[in-house]
């Protein structure tokens, strides 16, 4: 944390040695008739990113992706504030002359940020376009995201950037890959060679899907500036001169994002998006064959056979999913019919032991009924306890009834959960 | 005139504001923690491959409601986004409010996954997780409530199970995957689905979300981070923005065979409108969504716009269908002030009318 204080001071003082330098460049540049000169650099930005690096490590990993951003766009600002705002001179004071500076600068201050993200600019021959990165963000996103999901790495691609290393135009390169394609596969190697050539075939079909995609975006350029112009002359009528960097920034990121919802929303750039996706998924289907074959060759599982299993496994497991539920269904059905036999057969040995009794007590009653008042005493105890026997066995044989409806009752849902399991299986 | 009048004074005072927010809020930024991810206590009740169904602890002084809900997320990004911080938890605001929730948590699908189709995920993982609840409470039918893409699924599930769910609740669901407004629709057109599955086996979670950030690119990659320097003195900003952030690239890989019918039949073929649904043995067909239905979307949603899930309306069956607006946006539904005092008491006052 010392470390990390001793830092920031140091920035401070820069930041404040800065400003005194800065507004003293202000000052004279509205006396000036002619522009003040511009500072060789930003020591904010730069003074920013030092003191980044030395207390970055110190920070949780995980939080480290998004202050990474943001510091990058920290930079980026002061960048931007010191060049938009550097004094009364150069300060550009039309809407058409604002707008091209800001746009000058943002490829400037953003441009660096980005540098190295896009290993395709170069195949599309992106290189020296001018207002390339901070306007192609959601290129150099995709650049980052699908260049890792390469058969080859993204870096590769950037070797397609001959004219880096040989001298040689894109024609060139175009003409010498159609030559290498235009060669007929003869012998041995016959089916390798064609293999490889339709890899290269599906190279330069994702090279010239990128293109069109990239094309897509600078032809965004001339409708976003103007759509950030109007924006600028507008929000100036209604609420006054615009008197802060944020707001010329914010207005710059509204007027943007509505072009190129417009854009994004049409039917060019789906059908450019979809090509773009599907030539990148044809090199990485070609270079997985490619891969295949060396495996092969090494006697090794391919993707291709592992694909197979996958499936067999899935079809395998939902057979068996099926098999466990109608067995568990079985078993419910049987469970609920042993269930009812079992309730059954106690309730029939109730009945039996409930006429037993009966047989008894008619048995017993018939000597009554033949007279013989003396045992009436006797009779009336025999009575109560066969009573109770028999209020016993009614309740007995209630409780065995009873069931009845109730076990019709749980089983229901649980046949019903089990048709449920067998029709989704 | 100009439209632009930035004094040099002003421009430094600016800067100096940002550098200060800057370099204070750095001492808070080394502070902050790694974020934890769902807040409210929570048991696994049932465990079957990565999918896992939770039961969240309700508070003992409320009341509960004896149907319990369960939540059903999308496949897409993690669930905890609906229990995202102690005081933005519409898990926990559906607890006060004396319902008994439980949510299916799909888990990170790996290439032992790929062949996972809708049917397994709907009538399979989600059927099952159902009938544990019935079992469990001892009941025909539970309530539903479908988030996203978890939406859809609980949609495709009441009109294939309706015996098995008392009332549906839909939020920020897509049901008409064509309105003219929807981006994303537009951007899968024409991509060829089969060759993109039938090569990456599942599609990566980066992709997903490159597609969503570039649905507001300039906003989502650059403007967030700049707004971010303004909250970076508040200790509870910056770790409310380090979860969302934790959040939003937190993205699982979709399983290929889902993927590929989930973008076939229901962006491309636009199947829940135009009919010929099906998942697995089941035609899905929405006039059988018979029970009591309350469809909440936002207004301001980027991702599915109102119109995708207003369309609701006259596709299903019931005759007790309920909307209920909310003024924002897809995230926002969930994690906002507003959101927290609006969603969760209507959500359960909804339920509790219908119990």
């Amino acid at each position: 944390m010392a470390d990390s204080d001793s830092t920031a001071d140091q920035w401070l003082e820069a930041q404040r040695r800065y400003w005194d330098a800065w507004t003293d460049m202000a000052r004279r540049g509205i006396e000036a008739t002619t522009p003040a000169p511009r500072a060789p650099a930003n020591p904010w930005a730069d003074a920013l990113d030092q003191w980044w690096k030395a207390v970055a490590p110190s920070l949780p990993q995980s939080n480290q992706g998004p202050f990474d951003q943001m510091m990058n766009l920290g930079k980026s600002y002061f960048s931007m504030a010191e060049q938009f705002s550097g004094g009364g001179a150069g300060v550009p004071t039309n809407p058409t002359e604002i707008v091209e500076k800001w746009s000058r600068m943002m490829t400037d201050a953003f441009g660096q940020a980005n540098q190295g993200l896009n290993p395709f600019a170069a195949m599309a021959g992106q290189g020296a376009r001018p207002g390339k990165a901070f306007w192609d963000l959601p290129l150099d996103n995709w650049a980052r995201t699908f260049s890792g999901g390469l058969p080859i790495p993204g870096d590769f691609l950037k070797a397609f950037d001959i004219p880096a290393f040989t001298g040689e135009g894109p024609e060139d390169m175009r003409a010498r890959m159609d030559r290498f394609l235009a060669t007929p596969a003869v012998g041995y190697a016959r089916e390798s060679q064609e293999q490889q050539q339709n890899f290269v075939r599906r190279l330069l079909e994702y090279e010239k899907a990128m293109g069109e995609y990239q094309a897509g975006f600078a032809e965004l350029m001339a409708p976003s500036l103007e759509a950030f112009r109007r924006r600028l002359e507008a929000t100036a009528k209604e609420h006054g001169p615009i008197n802060s960097i944020r707001q010329i920034y914010d207005t710059w990121v509204d007027a943007f994002e509505e072009v190129y919802a417009e854009y994004a929303n049409s039917d060019a750039y789906a059908r450019r998006y979809g090509g773009l996706v599907n030539a990148l998924m044809g090199v990485k289907r070609e270079g997985a064959r490619l891969v295949d074959e060396q495996l092969e060759a090494m006697n090794m599982p391919t993707r291709s056979e592992i694909g197979v299993l996958e499936h067999r496994l899935h079809d395998t497991r939902a057979a068996y999913r099926k098999l466990r539920f109608e067995a568990e269904g079985l078993r419910e059905d049987l469970d609920a019919q042993a269930d009812i036999q079992r309730e059954t057969g106690d309730a029939l040995e109730h009945l039996r032991a409930e006429l037993d009794q009966l047989r008894a007590q008619v048995g017993s009653a018939k000597p009554e009924s033949s007279g013989g008042s003396g045992k009436t005493g006797g009779g009336d105890a025999a009575q109560s306890k066969d009573e109770g026997e028999a209020t016993g066995s009614t309740e007995a044989s209630k409780s065995a009834a009873k069931p009845k409806p109730t076990r019709t009752r749980t089983a229901s849902p649980s046949k019903g959960g089990t048709s449920g399991r067998k029709t989704q299986s | 005139m100009s439209p632009i009048q930035i004094r040099p004074d002003e421009a430094l005072e600016e800067l100096t504001s940002f550098q200060r927010k800057l370099t204070h809020g750095i001492q808070n930024l080394m502070q902050a923690e790694e974020v934890a991810t769902g807040v409210t206590p929570k048991q696994a009740v049932y465990e079957e491959d990565k999918m896992v169904l939770y039961r969240f602890q309700a508070p003992t002084s409320v009341v509960q409601n004896p149907v319990p809900l369960l939540i059903v997320y999308a496949l897409v990004n993690r669930p905890y986004m609906a229990d995202i911080q102690e005081n933005r938890s519409t898990i926990r605001g559906l607890l006060d409010a004396g319902l008994d929730v439980y949510l299916v948590d799909w888990g990170y699908p790996d290439r032992a996954d790929r062949c996972l189709t809708l049917d397994d995920y709907i009538n399979g993982y989600l059927d099952r997780c159902v009938d544990v609840i019935r079992k469990r409470h001892k009941l025909d039918k539970i309530n539903v409530l479908g988030i996203c893409q978890g939406g859809t699924f609980s949609l495709c599930y009441a009109a294939t199970h309706p015996e098995k769910v008392a009332n549906l609740v839909t939020m920020v669901t897509p049901v008409d995957f064509q309105t003219p407004d929807n981006m994303l629709s537009n951007w899968i057109r024409y991509v060829d689905v089969d060759l993109l599955v039938d090569t990456v086996g599942n599609v990566p979670g980066e992709m997903l979300n490159w597609n969503f950030l570039n649905l507001k690119p300039y906003r989502l990659m650059g403007q967030k981070y700049l707004d971010m320097v303004d909250v970076l003195d508040k200790p509870e900003q910056i770790d409310s923005f380090l979860r969302m952030e934790k959040w939003i690239f937190d993205s699982p890989d979709q399983a290929g065979e889902a993927f590929r019918q989930f973008q076939k039949d229901f962006y491309q073929g636009n199947k829940l409108v135009e009919g010929g649904l099906k998942i697995g043995p089941h035609e899905v067909n929405l006039k059988n969504v018979t029970m009591p239905v309350y469809n909440v979307y936002a207004t301001e949603d980027h991702l599915v716009p109102p119109d995708a899930s207003r369309a609701l309306k006259k596709l299903v069956g019931t005759k007790d269908y309920t909307e209920f607006t909310f003024k924002g946006g897809h995230i926002g539904i969930y994690v906002s002030g507003r959101a927290q005092k609006e969603i969760p008491p209507s959500v359960a006052r909804w339920i509790q009318e219908r119990s």
